[in-house]
């Protein structure tokens, strides 16, 4: 069996470059377009371009998606003369913009979804580096952002993976993140019987791609692959080359970008991303020092002597609001390993936990469950942010002994108005349900009753 | 009132060679911040040389032999250079050039002079070339405070293209608070074991030595519209470097790839916790006795020890400092303008303080 898993580069249609306010344009003399920042020279610093970063909040939207609560970039260090700075501005895994999210397929052809759902793993935004031309290099396409779209390793077959791509293109272009003269480029990951995984690079068309992942295909069947390994494809012999050993993680030395400051992207994403809302509503950006709590911060040296085998990378990219606060402040029956996994659970998470969801994990710890399971188990409980039953009874006590009359009225007319009245009363009530849920409630509601 | 600019800061149509030959021919296209600040009050600007990329003490670079301009055996103690030799011929001189751990304040201790370093994210970054980012300030070394204090409210101006300058404005009334006065002694709760400077040292080295390879790690020798041929080896590449570069600063660059994937350790997390707390409300003042050395002596392990701590303080929690008739004195964050507002009495109060 074949797994395959895609990287796709997207040249973002913005007017100026990522990290400066260069035009991107594709016509244009050599180096027309470049500035002290995107040509790397000692001293420039690098700005940022909202316009190509609320366009990856869109894409992350589309696919529903989690952002992530900090925007951070770093340097990604690697020698190729094409790189103005010998590194590329990108940002780390764990520093993506968004996580997770997932498409349905449509067949194009037959004019139907299909039963195929593409699960994405990570969306980062990182900037171009130049392109080689003739026998110089064009710096007008450095800087110019990209959106790097990581699928997880789920595709069996070749004719899926195309299909995703044409759905991929086709929803990119109708949002308007990218436009048809831009880059659309992919890096396919290839393992044949759990053997050890090839990246093929740089692939332009989806031609290019399918006939790819059979020549790989074909190759791996006859010869066992040794080590991780990047290959190039010929398209005249159509046959893979070797190109070299897959670098590790490690082997970039990330740091993170110290002439950017970290960015909140704040007001509550979940809520505008749920709604759709992105074009709309405008992402308020501020920009601020990531301070710290003191109380907080006063934590972490006790913390460190009780738990000296924890990683420490791990804590200090903690979130550090409440609930993370709890954890810590309650960690006396805690394993380091537990604590880990909460943290990071932890981190891609803006809202508050409720006192319900707190006590569930408490009683996780007690049981010690196996590391694995404890993991999953959290995940659980934190997705489900207040349980059902829990939710129906309060909402439907709070509303009937407060707002009957403006219930009977929304069962009655269905006035939109009367339903984001009783949303904010409730909301108001209680901040941390998630607004989705009230307005299930209330029309779950409505339709039992009229029955 | 005359200043000169340290080479490592843009000056539009002058080469900016930060002292390494790597960057000899780099002219940039437009003036640093501070520059353009400097030149609207109408000010002329001379750029003088320095250590190769700021980096050390030895006043060593590639293009030009720097020397001290009275007795040319003694150590600046800096990266500072030629700015130095203005500054003690000249009543009336301000210098101004880059102080990641002490280059500004180091040569004002050893000549007598007044070097002052204001805290991180003031003064706009754009156009300086950079040491370690996260440390990098730009101060200014002169003979009088009323001179600094002008020449600093002119360069900290709010840059919009420095993401990392802070954005609100700084208090200017501020007076020196003797009440708030901590005094570096034995008997005192801040006084730090030999353990403790050494770990200050440790993670100075940590944060500046990565960033010095990051930084650095640009310089190919090329400029950007030459052929490609010949950069395609990264090895060659390196050599270049190897060859171009002196020999510390080689060493320097190369250690910092390893340091990059290092995480600060407990104990520096656990003392920075300590100084923060000490130093959010208080002004540390730290008496320095140290004399220069001559360059044929060589500093014990110990006895940099004994120095270089005392400055990475201010870096490494970017407070501002000052250095002020040899007593080194360090404010909470932003009170930059309590030490410029400083007068004599203040500093005559300081030292009856010391002697009780």
């Amino acid at each position: 069996m074949i797994i395959i898993g895609l990287e796709t580069h997207v040249e973002i249609n913005t007017k100026h470059k990522l990290f400066c306010e260069c035009l991107c344009s594709k016509s244009g003399k050599i180096n027309e377009f470049t500035c002290d920042i995107c040509l790397g020279f000692p001293g420039s610093l690098p700005l940022l371009n909202f316009e190509a970063i609320q366009k990856g909040l869109k894409f992350i939207n589309l696919i529903k998606g989690t952002v992530n609560k900090q925007l951070i970039f770093s340097r990604k260090h690697y020698y190729y003369y094409d790189s103005p700075k010998s590194f590329q501005l990108t940002q780390d895994d764990i520093d993506a913009i968004g996580h997770n999210g997932a498409i349905k397929l449509f067949d194009f052809k037959n004019k139907v979804f299909t039963q195929s759902i593409v699960k994405f793993s990570k969306v980062l935004l990182e900037e171009n580096p130049g392109a080689q031309v003739g026998n110089s290099i064009d710096f007008n396409r450095a800087g110019a952002p990209l959106l790097e779209i990581v699928t997880q390793p789920i595709f069996h077959d070749k004719e899926t993976v195309l299909l995703y791509l044409q759905n991929l293109r086709f929803l990119l272009l109708k949002e308007n993140i990218t436009s048809e003269n831009l880059n659309f480029k992919s890096d396919v990951n290839i393992s044949y019987n759990n053997g050890k995984r090839v990246e093929l690079k740089n692939l332009g068309s989806i031609e290019e791609i399918g006939e790819s992942i059979d020549a790989e295909t074909l190759r791996q069947k006859t010869e066992t692959v040794l080590d991780q390994e990047v290959r190039n494809y010929d398209s005249v012999l159509k046959v893979t080359t070797y190109s070299r050993k897959k670098e590790t993680h490690d082997q970039y030395l990330f740091l993170r970008e110290p002439d950017l400051p970290i960015i909140n992207l704040t007001e509550s994403n979940e809520f505008i991303i749920k709604n759709k809302r992105v074009e709309d509503s405008k992402i308020l950006f501020d920009v601020y020092y990531k301070k710290y709590d003191k109380n907080l911060l006063q934590l972490f040296p006790i913390f460190i002597q009780k738990f000296p085998d924890i990683n420490k990378q791990v804590i200090f990219s903690a979130n550090l609001d409440d609930n993370t606060r709890f954890f810590l402040e309650n960690s006396n029956s805690i394993s380091s390993l537990q604590l880990s996994i909460i943290i990071q659970e932890l981190k891609y998470r803006d809202f508050k936990i409720s006192n319900l969801q707190k006590d569930k994990i408490m009683e996780l710890i007690k049981i010690n469950k196996h590391s694995y399971l404890f993991k999953t188990e959290v995940r659980n409980i934190l997705n489900n942010s207040s349980s059902k039953e829990n939710l129906e009874f309060n909402l439907e006590n709070f509303l009937i002994s407060n707002f009957k009359k403006e219930l009977l009225d929304y069962k009655n007319t269905r006035i939109e108005k009367i339903k984001n009245f009783l949303v904010g009363q409730v909301k108001k009530e209680n901040s941390t349900i998630n607004i989705l849920q009230i307005i299930d409630f209330l029309e779950n509601y409505a339709n039992i009753n009229s029955n | 009132m005359r200043i000169s600019i340290k080479n490592n800061i843009w000056i539009k149509g002058e080469y900016c060679t930060a002292g390494s030959k790597l960057l000899k021919k780099f002219k940039p296209t437009s003036n640093a911040f501070l520059v353009d600040q400097l030149l609207k009050e109408s000010f002329n600007l001379k750029s003088v040389e320095l250590e190769e990329f700021a980096s050390g003490t030895l006043g060593k670079n590639t293009l030009k032999k720097l020397t001290h301009p009275i007795n040319n055996t003694i150590l600046g103690g800096s990266s500072t250079g030629c700015a130095l030799s203005l500054v003690l011929n000249d009543q009336e001189q301000v210098s101004i050039g880059t102080d990641t751990g002490g280059s500004i304040r180091v040569p004002a201790l050893f000549n007598n002079l007044i070097g002052f370093k204001p805290s991180y994210g003031i003064i706009s970054r754009r156009g300086v070339i950079p040491l370690a980012n996260n440390l990098d300030c730009v101060g200014l070394l002169g003979r009088k405070l009323e001179n600094i204090k002008k020449i600093f409210s002119i360069i900290s101006k709010k840059d919009k293209n420095d993401l990392t300058q802070v954005n609100f404005d700084l208090d200017q009334n501020l007076t020196f608070d003797l009440e708030k006065v901590l005094i570096y002694k034995k008997n005192n709760d801040f006084y730090l074991s030999q353990e403790e400077k050494k770990i200050i040292i440790k993670e100075y080295k940590r944060i500046t030595n990565s960033l010095f390879y990051s930084n650095l790690l640009r310089l190919d020798g090329r400029k950007f519209n030459e052929t490609i041929e010949g950069f395609k080896n990264s090895a060659k590449v390196e050599q270049l470097r190897k060859n171009l570069f002196l020999k510390k600063t080689y060493d320097r660059f190369s250690s910092g790839a390893n340091l990059i994937l290092e995480n600060p350790c407990n104990e520096w997390l656990c003392l920075k916790l300590k100084l923060e707390k000490l130093l959010i409300n208080n002004i540390l003042v730290i008496f320095c006795d140290e004399k220069p050395k001559l360059y044929t002596e060589k500093y014990t392990e110990k006895e940099i020890s004994e120095i270089d701590w005392k400055f990475f303080i201010a870096n490494l929690l970017g407070l501002p400092s000052i250095i002020i008739e040899n007593i080194l004195i360090t404010a909470p964050k932003y009170s930059d303008f309590c030490l410029l507002n400083l007068t004599e009495n203040d500093i005559d109060l300081i030292k009856d303080l010391n002697k009780k």
